[in-house]
């Protein structure tokens, strides 16, 4: 890793078209500012790996079983229709959409 | 002229043109991935696929939220409008990637990261949102809703039924 000592105001450049700028240092926190092409995605480090993770879990659709899905969904569906009736006579709040 | 995919789950399905969305920043963790297809089974299904032109095995399963939980309102940031290049996030349907596992008695859909889709002008990003109520990964459970909004997506998709 290229270890750099900016100051506020200060910026660096990767590349000829990534700038990333010091705009405020307020105690632990450091404002940056980033310009960079529509291409290139930019974000904070431990949410980009979060979904990176779940985006690799999410593109493993080999084993989908597209009718068991719509099933599942179906169940789901039905689940929620049974528990509506058994709250209707409390709950008279139904609004129409 | 239309292209032709082959892929594990879609073969020899006629792609036109005008359904390719093009994905500048690909997906996140698949950033080489730029050009996409949105396949529809028809049927009343309630999925979508979310294809890759250009890798055959790389496919995700989509669904509109509509269809499975109330009170989602993603809000897309400047930036996003910029990419999208939806000024006033009108033209922007959200799309939310399913997961499952082998068994299929969990559902997963993930909430954080919606993609997010520009039917006008046919560009696609997977949207990271601020809003910290929404998890990367939601188990669907019995707190569904069964309307749904297939109509504002069907030209932006393709049938293969």
């Amino acid at each position: 890793m290229l270890v750099l000592s900016r100051k506020t105001n200060e910026s660096i450049m990767i590349g000829d078209n990534v700038e990333i700028k010091i705009v405020e240092v307020k105690g632990e926190y450091v404002k940056l500012g980033i310009t960079a092409p529509r291409s290139i995605a930019v974000h904070r480090k431990e949410i980009y790996e979060a979904i990176k993770r779940e985006n690799e879990e999410a593109a493993k659709t080999k084993h989908v079983d597209e009718a068991k899905m719509e099933e599942k969904l179906k169940e789901l569906k039905e689940k929620e229709g049974e528990k509506g009736k058994e709250g209707k006579d409390k709950n008279d709040k139904n609004k129409p959409k | 002229m239309a292209t032709v995919i082959n892929t594990p789950r879609f073969k020899g399905i006629q792609i036109q043109p005008e359904k390719i969305f093009v994905f500048p920043q690909g997906i996140i963790g698949f950033e080489a991935a730029r050009d996409f297809v949105l396949i529809d089974r028809g049927n009343g299904n309630s999925f979508l696929w979310l294809q890759s032109l250009k890798n055959p095995d790389l496919c995700f399963l989509l669904i509109e939220p509509e269809k499975v939980i109330d009170a989602y309102h993603p809000e897309l940031s400047s930036q996003d409008r910029i990419m999208l290049e939806a000024s006033n996030g009108k033209d922007v349907t959200f799309l939310n990637l399913v997961t499952v596992d082998e068994s299929h008695e969990n559902i997963y859909i993930n909430l954080k990261s919606p993609i997010a889709i520009n039917s006008e002008k046919r560009i696609g990003i997977q949207v990271i949102l601020e809003d910290e109520r929404y998890p990367v990964r939601h188990q669907l459970t019995t707190r569904l809703k069964s309307s749904g909004n297939a109509k504002k997506l069907e030209k932006s998709v393709v049938k293969a039924g």
